[in-house]
């Protein structure tokens, strides 16, 4: 649940719900609807338009991760 | 839970048996009926002409409840069963159980079916540590009732078992000679009630509070109220239902008799199906935003119960909040110190964000006036008995040989360790605390100044974080290696093994500017992040072992917890959420749930833009797309009346 709340960036100010998504490369949209909270339950959504597939994010991270340890 | 085990569980209540259903629990087997903190029945078996009957299949098909679909063996691959025996098993203060046997021939048969009964009140540290009773355990038969005792002193536990259908009652339990006719049912329901204390004994069929319809209405309340999430690909909503779903499973209701709707979240299944200070309150954080009332439930609960006393026993202090609460009998008669234990130092800082959390979500000041005293009180306890040495940190050490070792997240006896895998000595003053510490103090100068209205204590608590946040960055800060000690140790050394505590301190705010990039660069890095999460120890310091637990786990306490300083430095966030959902186990079920989650509906739009776009909206509006420049989208101006 907070890694929801972290991809969707939320987070209360005074009396209102903000969010500053910030989606991983395989995830190509995210929805909330109904939040609770000291606002009206409020609806909120994110996309990305350039999601890749989990498979293409796990291989580019296993090759920077080789570059890392190179370098290390 | 092992394997070949199948557990229910609701509220003080859970139910482990074998996949056949039957429990047959050794001395130190955590299997039965157990109820607050004491195992109500250790024997409950059912034989079907003497037989233990065969299995088909069986499932936990709710967290309350489990099926198990039997057959009486022939003694023959060659011959067939004619009967099928369901069992069906729902938990909540107690469990019930319906027993069907279906004769599926066209002759009638005649069986005898035995159910039997026996208690031996273990409470649950004597399962875990296989000690002995100490009072008499008693066996009687009430008219068609069987009642179950034990007595020692003044403590009394007693289960209540009833059946629907008359059959033979004895000291053993239960016997039901049946003729069933060809194509024919037979059922009876038993109910298993534990009794707490000298009370009278009730009829358990009509005492049960909860029946299967309410556990079910319960149930779908739960997920219906509760925010709906839809993803593409999907499984960021099927983690979130699943979390919903465990999330359900663990709440724990402090006081049933009085407040039948208030929950907070137990620790776990099934040693910690109890009121933990740190569970509750960081479980109860992070669902925030998706179930507040168990924050409130959790903090006006901790807030009752916070320590008034000095007790060494059980390492109580005024003001803190407590570690754990449980009601077996050693709690009882004082030979463990849970009545409840003190012996956690985050807790009351933990206490005192969640305070502040709670109310910047649902904005309910009420409950923060309410809870102004037990505020106060733990931001005292902070600095007069958190600090054991006036040094300006939050240290511990346990003052009983009861008492735990390490009183801070990394619970384990082993989890404070040198680089080189010596053990530091107590008091530790472990990093995360004093994040927590300058954190609870931001957050309730906010308080104090926005619902207290005490200007001058704002100031104090104001001025007082951010000596704490200078002198920390100071002290704790290992320039050598580039990120902050795990602890100072009892002689104020650096315990400078690398660990993802220093995430925690993210997450508090304590942390200056120019470290929180070399701190993000060390959890993402290949020694502390594994792919899969981040470690809470780092791979090549002595201490590393990667089958221990707080030395190399990645965890859901380590992993999540780190965005607050990540703003800015959104690779190191998305990894890490990428790596917190890659590591949902596979193949792993979503329960049946009343609601359907809705299909995949997005669509990747052609746009080549990198930068996500998000928008939020009242619901019942038309839906309005947000310029991406705009780095936050206000969801609701209008605030609730």
């Amino acid at each position: 649940m907070l890694a929801i709340r972290i991809l969707m960036g939320l987070e209360p100010k005074g009396e209102e719900l903000t969010s500053a998504p910030v989606l991983p490369d395989s995830i190509a949209s995210l929805s909330l609807r109904r939040v609770p909270g000291r606002w009206e339950p409020a609806d909120v959504s994110a996309e990305r338009p350039d999601a890749r597939s989990r498979i293409d994010v796990i291989r580019d991270w296993l090759a920077e991760r080789e570059g890392f340890r190179k370098a290390a | 839970m092992a394997e070949g085990f199948i557990s229910i569980l609701d509220g003080s209540t859970f139910v482990t048996s074998h996949r056949t259903g039957d429990i047959d629990a050794g001395p130190d087997q955590p299997h039965g009926l157990f109820y607050k903190d004491t195992r109500h029945l250790s024997r409950w078996t059912l034989r079907v002409n003497g037989e233990c009957p065969g299995l088909l299949t069986a499932d936990n098909v709710e967290y309350h409840f489990a099926q198990f679909f039997l057959f009486p063996r022939t003694g023959s691959i060659y011959e067939n069963p004619y009967l099928s025996i369901l069992r069906r098993r729902y938990a909540g203060e107690g469990f019930r159980e319906e027993i069907e046997v279906i004769n599926h021939s066209l002759k009638p048969i005649t069986i005898e079916l035995r159910i039997e009964a026996a208690a031996d009140f273990a409470d649950l540290f004597e399962v875990k540590d296989a000690l002995a009773k100490k009072g008499e355990v008693s066996r009687e038969v009430r008219g068609h009732e069987l009642l179950l005792g034990y007595r020692r002193e003044s403590f009394v536990r007693r289960t209540l078992i009833a059946s629907s259908q008359p059959g033979d009652v004895s000291e053993e339990g239960f016997v039901f000679k049946l003729e069933l006719q060809p194509k024919s049912t037979w059922t009876t329901t038993f109910s298993v009630r534990p009794l707490v204390g000298d009370v009278t004994a009730v009829e358990a069929t009509k005492a049960l509070p909860l029946l299967k319809q309410d556990l079910r209405e319960d149930f779908t309340r739960w997920i219906e109220n509760a925010p709906l999430v839809t993803s593409d690909p999907p499984i960021i909503q099927q983690v979130y239902l699943r979390s919903l779903v465990d999330l359900a499973a663990l709440r724990f209701y402090p006081y049933p008799d009085i407040f039948p709707q208030f929950a907070l979240p137990a620790a776990g299944l099934p040693w910690f199906m109890a009121l933990f200070g740190r569970d509750s309150l960081i479980t109860s954080y992070q669902a925030l935003p998706f179930r507040p009332e168990l924050a409130a439930t959790s903090l006006v609960v901790l807030g009752g119960r916070q320590g008034r006393a000095c007790d060494d026993f059980r390492d109580e202090e005024p003001g803190k909040i407590l570690h754990e609460l449980r009601f077996g009998e050693l709690t009882a008669f004082g030979e463990r110190p849970q009545s409840p234990y003190y012996g956690t130092a985050d807790a009351t800082p933990l206490f005192l964000i969640l305070l502040d959390e709670y109310e910047r979500w649902t904005g309910d000041a009420a409950l923060v006036r309410r809870l102004e005293r037990p505020a106060r009180a733990a931001l005292q306890w902070i600095d007069q008995y958190g600090d054991r040495d006036g040094d300006g940190y939050i240290e511990y050490e346990r003052r009983a040989e009861t008492g735990l070792e390490n009183q801070c997240w990394k619970d384990s006896w082993n989890s404070i360790l040198f680089a080189d895998g010596t053990l530091a000595p107590t008091p530790r003053a472990t990093c995360e605390l004093q994040g927590y510490a300058y954190d609870a103090k931001v957050r309730c100068a906010r308080l104090a100044r926005s619902i207290f209205r005490d200007a001058a204590f704002a100031e104090r608590l104001e001025r007082e974080a951010a000596d704490l946040k200078a002198r920390f960055n100071r002290d704790f800060w290992i320039p050598e290696r580039g990120f902050f000690a795990l602890a100072l140790d009892g002689r104020k050394r650096k315990v400078d093994s690398l660990t993802s505590n220093i995430g925690h301190l993210l997450w508090s705010g304590i942390v200056e500017d120019d470290k929180v990039e070399p701190i993000v660069r060390h959890l993402m890095g290949p020694a502390l992040f594994s792919g899969w999460g981040i470690r809470t120890m780092a791979d090549g310091e002595a201490g590393f072992n990667p089958i221990e637990y707080h030395t190399v786990r990645s965890g859901p306490t380590t992993t999540p917890s780190l965005p607050r300083a990540w703003h800015g430095m959104d690779i190191a966030r998305k990894r890490a959420a990428s790596a917190r959902l890659s590591s949902t186990p596979r193949g792993s079920s979503v329960f049946a749930c009343p609601r359907s989650s809705p299909g995949t509906s997005a669509r990747r739009p052609a746009s080549p833009s990198n930068t996500p776009r998000h928008r939020a909206r009242r619901p019942g509006r038309p839906e309005r797309p947000c310029s991406p420049s705009v780095s936050s989208w206000v969801s609701s101006r209008r605030a609730k009346s």
